[in-house]
């Protein structure tokens, strides 16, 4: 069977939610045929394992990382969801506290770790907030049910679903306080913005190259302090009883020897100095989105949710009144996406009308001007009020 | 007002107390009052100290304490029946479970550790300033989670005095926050909104499937994290909680005005005037601005929905709230229109 595999959305503007971040930069796309062979970066391997090589020089990057996050140890893990479960996998059988829009990938580490999870709600709609205060709430009602605090408390820096940006701060101030391991999970955050681990106060931080570093899936950065950093990296010690066979260097957590060979991690590191100088423009970029959330609430009945003014490029629309033109149109909820991509516009979700959700990161006001006016011609051909 | 003492698990009524000052316009009907006996009688526990009588309203009783009510000389300095408070001489003091619908000075919650923490995390969330405790074991219930509270207009936490623990009761546990009234009222409104929550979407699923046919019927479709339905032209979101014991309802109004020259200081107006006077509408219905937008909200207490879709009245409750929030919405689109 031979596929066709030419991407057909190729030259379109692309708003996917959680595309933006990870588009490759020019400096990645020139290396990719290079080092496109699957073990690619293997070739001068001496220790056994991916973040101890030195050409190319991973293990220099790996110091570089951490060094931008402000942590002490980095490790390249297959997406954030694994950096999740290398941290999870230290308190196995544990509690942990998690806001109530934290990813699926953090109730699933939890649950791969035998934990109890004790989730801090959300103000519900239609700002959808996490109140920080209340993961003191939390500890307070862990230790009322179980006898003791909880083992590690995780905040979502920014939601997946709303794009609201969570006061990691204050949330490491009362893990601090209480003397809980604080993870912060940066997948829409750190490769965007700067984060400052030591100012934050976290103890472990997961970020996501393929959402935010310009890289190539499956890529993560998994970021530790040197305290915490001996529970989550134990090696092996499991010994072969025939043979005697042992792999003392491997990180049990990370499978050993971490599967990010190749592109992944290649692209990270030829993103990296672009991408260490554009989170310095994130005010930039919060501007132009908030540009566009106004323009499209201009459209009757669309509404951005979670903050507003938003303040990161991942938004949340609700848009009953193009659910109404669906529930009449013969392409019903798929209305919206063929009359985006008429407009050369792509990344709406197929099929969803009643909300949608899009990102503007790194698109240029041409760009932008493109999309607020797609979905401003679609709402006026189909009899919507839009407002000068 | 119940709100805070439900949501905080609360032995205790909070209390309310007024203070009617010589030559105020609320003397001559205080002093009625007295004279019918419409509450309880004074009578029954004076002469007393305060904090004994501030201690028996918390159990839902009403008194109008006079300094010839008081035999504790600490409190009638302290309330302004000898030396002025606030430059005035207090003529009496009105302490009672606190009521929906009246307005206080102060308002005084006798709690333990764990409910002082979390009640000043939720303080701490509204008005973005820690709660202090400036207290000296002398002069507690009546002076410093009152009168200071009334003088500061701030709140204050007192770990009591010997008075209040040896001879009025209260518990070795217990100490007592005085909140200035306003501030006790920002609490519960967010209190009011902490109720409304969604449910995730995931949870969609766990709705019963007749629960979802019933609400269809009714005009409102299912959507990933609510159900949505059009009433006279407005858009009804509904949101029910995680466990079916209420449904809020939401609609909106877009507040057009700001493009259009509209000033800060007419928002400001929709939040202070309109607000206020539907706030006290015996239906609950809130109203939250945001951005461009105004929320309205109501919230339908069920026991269990998914029993109740069963009966006949649950079409009827449903979309009357329903009606009703889109006809409060309508009717404050007009009035916003008319101020424009």
């Amino acid at each position: 069977m031979v596929f066709d595999l030419r991407r057909k959305t190729r030259g379109m503007v692309n708003i996917h939610p959680i595309q933006r971040g990870g588009i490759l930069t020019d400096s990645a796309r020139d290396v990719l045929l290079e080092w496109a062979d699957g073990y690619s970066v293997c070739d001068y391997c001496f220790e056994g394992r991916v973040d101890l090589i030195n050409n190319p020089p991973i293990n220099e990057f790996k110091q570089d990382v951490a060094e931008f996050l402000r942590m002490d140890e980095v490790r390249f893990t297959a997406g954030a969801r694994h950096g999740k479960y290398a941290v999870m996998h230290a308190f196995k059988g544990g509690v942990i506290v998690l806001d109530s829009l934290a990813h699926y990938t953090s109730y699933i580490s939890a649950e791969m770790s035998d934990m109890v999870v004790y989730e801090v709600p959300n103000s519900g709609y239609p700002d959808f907030k996490i109140s920080p205060e209340d993961y003191a709430i939390k500890f307070e009602k862990v230790r009322e049910d179980t006898g003791s605090y909880p083992d590690i408390a995780l905040l979502t820096h920014v939601d997946y679903r709303y794009g609201n940006l969570n006061d990691a701060k204050r949330v490491g101030k009362i893990c601090e306080e209480y003397d809980i391991p604080f993870f912060l999970n940066t997948a829409y955050t750190s490769g965007l913005m700067e984060i400052h681990g030591g100012k934050l106060r976290t103890d472990f931080i997961v970020g996501s190259g393929h959402k935010s570093w310009s890289a190539t899936a499956p890529i993560g950065v998994l970021a530790m302090n040197y305290e915490r950093s001996n529970d989550v990296l134990k090696k092996s010690r499991i010994r072969g009883d025939w043979s005697g066979r042992a792999f003392t260097k491997k990180e049990i957590a990370l499978f050993g020897c971490s599967p990010v060979y190749g592109l992944p991690l290649i692209t990270l590191m030829a993103s990296f100095p672009h991408v260490a100088e554009r989170v310095k423009k994130w005010d930039e970029e919060v501007r132009k989105a908030r540009y566009l959330a106004d323009e499209l609430e201009k459209i009757e009945g669309v509404r951005l949710l979670g903050d507003n003014p938003t303040n990161h490029t991942l938004m949340h629309f609700e848009s009953p009144t193009f659910h109404l033109i669906a529930v009449k149109h013969s392409k019903k909820g798929y209305f919206l996406y063929r009359e985006l991509k008429r407009r050369n516009v792509i990344g709406i979700h197929p099929g969803m009308t009643k909300n949608f959700k899009l990102n503007t990161y790194g698109l240029d006001e041409n760009e932008i001007e493109i999309v607020i006016n797609a979905f401003k011609d679609i709402a006026e051909k189909y009899g919507l009020e839009v407002e000068n | 007002m119940r709100d805070f003492q439900r949501y905080f698990r609360l032995k205790h009524s909070p209390v309310g107390v007024k203070f009617i000052f010589e030559h105020s316009d609320d003397m001559q009907e205080i002093d009625s009052e007295i004279n019918d006996g419409a509450d309880d009688k004074i009578d029954e526990i004076s002469p007393s100290r305060f904090c004994y009588i501030l201690r028996q309203a918390s159990s839902g009783r009403r008194f109008i304490v006079s300094a010839k009510s008081l035999d504790c000389f600490g409190a009638e300095m302290s309330l302004g029946f000898i030396d002025p408070l606030n430059d005035k001489l207090t003529h009496a003091v009105v302490v009672e479970a606190l009521k929906e619908n009246r307005n206080y000075d102060v308002v005084v919650v006798i709690a333990n550790p764990e409910e002082v923490m979390r009640i000043s995390a939720l303080y701490y969330q509204v008005t973005d300033e820690r709660i202090r405790a400036e207290f000296k074991g002398d002069k507690a219930v009546c002076g410093e989670a009152t009168a200071e509270v009334l003088k500061t207009g701030k709140p204050n936490i007192s770990f009591l005095c010997h008075g209040a623990r040896e001879y009025s009761e209260y518990l070795a546990e217990e100490v007592v926050i005085g909140f200035p009234f306003n501030t006790f009222k920002k609490i519960v409104d967010a209190i009011l909104k902490k109720r409304v929550k969604s449910m995730c979407g995931c949870s969609m699923d766990d709705i019963p499937a007749h629960v979802v046919k019933k609400m269809r019927s009714l005009g409102f479709d299912k959507a990933t994290d609510h159900f949505a339905g059009i009433f006279n032209k407005k858009i009804v979101k509904a949101y029910l909680l995680r466990d079916l014991s209420s449904i809020t309802l939401f609609t909106s109004i877009k507040l057009r005005g700001e493009n259009d020259g509209m000033t800060g200081t007419l928002h400001e107006k929709v939040n202070d005037t309109i607000y206020l006077n539907y706030s006290n509408h015996s239906n609950s219905i809130y109203l939250t601005k945001r951005g461009k937008w105004l929320d309205l909200s109501t919230t339908v207490e069920f026991n269990d929905v998914a029993r109740e879709v069963l009966n006949k009245s649950f079409d009827e409750v449903l979309l009357s709230k329903a009606d009703e929030l889109v006809k409060v919405a309508e009717d404050l689109e007009r009035r916003l229109s008319y101020t424009q």
